[in-house]
């Protein structure tokens, strides 16, 4: 059997790998949590679990998705752990603000606060796709959707951005 | 095709367009506004969608300590030594029949679970307690050392995932309060061996890979769990 990730070599090729994944690992848990010491917490937890069972992983394309996909089980047990406070999107972007002000435009903070006040069903599968290059159907497998479901989510996550960011939506219908 | 039809492929997916799609947009000057007017969309949203990330960054590798000790089998014997013989509940029914689709989700839920088979040493009773309180069940004595016990969503639930030691190796089992199953399932995939037995309200899933264990370790965990009413 094929395995990549055996042996001493193994390790150092999987340690290098989850690096240059933990941008992306982190903005999809951030995205999820939409804060950014859960995310930490989620991303941190994941990669522990993931590097313990790597020596099973028999293919190196597989392990983007798999690592999110524990991100995602691991949000979701701290999420059902934690039952997190409702919070309102304007203290979310507060308390970004700090950090992003000095660094980013103001349009992207605009579009930001749009996506943080968007459902968690619209979200998802817009970061999936936007941020992850997940195609519809991928999108399907990993929430466990139909290909239609996740096509209508995505458009309507685009449709409310379009109207919270005042970009005429009128001749759209939901 | 039509324009609203257009624009719902085009607002949900506006990079893969079909060939229809892309034939109405070339003969529209309003859906071709809209697709562009999407695609501008989109470049704001992945610039949003980039937050900055932390320096800080959690490192993985030996030097982590997040490395399990070895596996030593000696001490599952040992452990599988403290297990209370259960009462034989009668040869089970095993039916040869081909994947379920419930099986297959079991079992792709334990690749995506992947420390749960390689801890050995008993999860906290606390935890344990947690997880069957939140699973509505309770345990008697007899189904041995439990390694791992987790709440884990599963299709749309939240189930006990517990990992047991037994003399051949651990053993995983879920708990399915909301999954029916007519008559015990038994099946093979990606390495792993199962059955799905009919329980409670709901069924048990047992999983290993020491396929001659399977039933002994069935009956025990049958045995062992005690449902809560809903």
């Amino acid at each position: 059997m094929n395995a990549p990730f055996a042996g001493k070599n193994g390790e150092s090729a999987f340690a290098r790998l989850c690096e240059e994944l933990r941008p992306d690992l982190f903005r999809f848990a951030f995205w999820l949590a939409r804060d950014r010491q859960v995310a930490e917490d989620v991303v941190q937890e994941a990669l522990l679990r993931a590097w313990r069972s790597r020596e099973g992983l028999t293919e190196t394309g597989a392990v983007k998705p798999w690592l999110l996909t524990i991100v995602r089980r691991e949000h979701a047990r701290l999420f059902e752990r934690k039952r997190f406070e409702t919070v309102q999107v304007d203290e979310l972007v507060g308390r970004e603000s700090p950090e992003l002000a000095v660094t980013e435009r103001q349009e992207v903070l605009e579009v930001r606060r749009a996506i943080l006040a968007l459902e968690d069903d619209y979200r998802e599968p817009l970061v999936l796709q936007v941020l992850m290059g997940y195609s519809t159907e991928e999108i399907a497998q990993q929430l466990g959707l139909t290909r239609g479901a996740v096509l209508t989510r995505l458009f309507r996550a685009r449709h409310r951005l379009r109207r919270q960011l005042g970009l005429g939506a009128a001749e759209e219908a939901e | 095709m039509e324009c609203l039809e257009f624009r719902k492929a085009a607002g949900a997916d506006p990079t893969h367009l079909s060939p229809d799609a892309r034939a109405h947009c070339d003969g529209c000057l309003r859906c071709a506004e809209y697709l562009r007017q999407t695609l501008v969309l989109d470049e704001k949203i992945l610039a949003a969608l980039r937050v900055p990330v932390p320096d800080r960054g959690p490192r993985i590798g030996r030097s982590s300590g997040a490395v399990p000790p070895a596996i030593d089998r000696r001490r599952w014997f040992a452990l599988a030594a403290s297990i209370v013989a259960g009462v034989a509940v009668g040869s089970l029914l095993w039916v040869a029949g081909p994947r379920e689709s419930l099986a297959h989700a079991v079992v792709e839920h334990m690749s995506h679970e992947p420390d749960a088979m390689t801890t050995e040493s008993p999860a906290a009773p606390s935890q344990v307690e947690e997880v069957l309180e939140r699973g509505r069940i309770r345990l008697r004595p007899g189904i041995g050392t439990v390694s791992y016990a987790s709440s884990c969503p599963f299709r749309g639930a939240t189930v006990p995932h517990l990992v047991v030691q037994t003399d051949a190796g651990p053993v995983t089992v879920m708990v399915l309060r909301n999954e029916k199953v007519a008559a015990p399932v038994r099946f093979d995939e990606q390495g792993y061996s199962g059955a799905i037995v009919p329980a409670g309200p709901g069924s048990i899933a047992v999983i290993g890979t020491a396929r001659a264990n399977l039933d002994q370790v069935a009956e025990r965990v049958l045995e062992a769990v005690e449902w809560s009413r809903d």
